[in-house]
């Protein structure tokens, strides 16, 4: 299979057996669902399973691609219904963590920028996880990845209407979650 | 208190620490094809556990059938037989 060949044609090619061709598009398209995947998971083991779950998710389901969208497109849908899926498993099994600890890495003012964005990702994280699946998704993908409405309805399956107002119950939730840990 | 612009700059400091994944990109495509094999082959042998039942009601309903088709001595038979033996009696041959 050439290197130019497009997505559609790799796509052909790996229903038609030809593992090379799969591979291929996993070369494509790994930077970006590591992106999006690395928005749910909390460590690099659990950020490896998601990836590959959504990658096998793809390869399973290949057939259903009509090609009447770009596969980039069809491929983020299928990378966040399998990150929902991953949130709800998590949810589950979720362990009972604290955020009274993360409570004063929030509150220090640390001088790398770095450093501050890190900790801000956990206090995040660590509040989020008290969220429920779709709170957790929908902040992901308004307010981390920066999806417009529209996008995240498509991603999603949800109306517009429907993901604002999710959005904003959402970030109310949050935002009480962080002021109680600030309380503590 | 957190308000809407707390919450903001905070949302923007955690889209800047975006993990370094690169590390974990490295071969991915061979771990993943790795896998995907191995799923394949656990799914056949899944299937031919699941199937296996199946297959031993076939060989109950064959070994039944079979059973029940074998040709039994039948009174035409014992008639023929009988009156070969007759026959044979009167030929003078018994």
């Amino acid at each position: 299979m050439p290197d130019h060949a497009t997505d559609e044609a790799l796509v052909a090619a790996t229903l038609g057996g030809d593992d090379g061709a799969f591979a291929e598009l996993v070369g494509r398209h790994k930077k970006r669902v590591f992106g999006t995947a690395s928005r749910f998971a909390r460590d690099t083991h659990q950020l490896d399973d998601l990836a590959q779950e959504i990658f096998l998710r793809a390869f399973r389901h290949l057939g259903k691609f009509r090609g009447d969208a770009p596969f980039e497109h069809w491929l983020a849908r299928l990378a966040v219904s399998a990150c929902y899926d991953f949130l709800r498993r998590e949810r589950r099994v979720r362990e009972q963590s604290s955020l009274e600890a993360m409570a004063i890495e929030f509150h220090d003012p640390a001088p790398d920028a770095q450093r501050s964005a890190t900790a801000a990702r956990e206090v995040l994280g660590h509040a989020m996880r008290q969220l429920s699946a779709d709170e957790q998704l929908i902040l992901t993908l308004c307010e981390l990845e920066e999806r417009s409405i529209r996008e995240t309805a498509q991603l999603t399956g949800w109306s517009e209407a429907n993901v604002k107002v999710r959005a904003f119950r959402a970030r109310e939730r949050l935002r009480k979650i962080l002021e109680n840990t600030d309380d503590r | 208190m957190i308000d809407n612009a707390r919450l903001d700059e905070l949302f923007a400091a955690a889209r800047r620490a975006a993990p370094e994944t690169s590390r974990l990109e490295y071969a991915f495509e061979t771990r993943l094809l790795a896998r995907l094999r191995e799923e394949c082959e656990a799914s056949v042998q899944t299937w031919a556990w699941r199937l296996s039942p199946f297959f031993a009601a076939v060989a109950v309903a064959l070994a039944v059938w079979n059973h029940a088709a074998t040709p039994k001595e039948t009174p035409l038979f014992a008639q023929i037989t009988e009156e070969h033996d007759s026959l044979g009696y009167l030929a003078g041959g018994l």
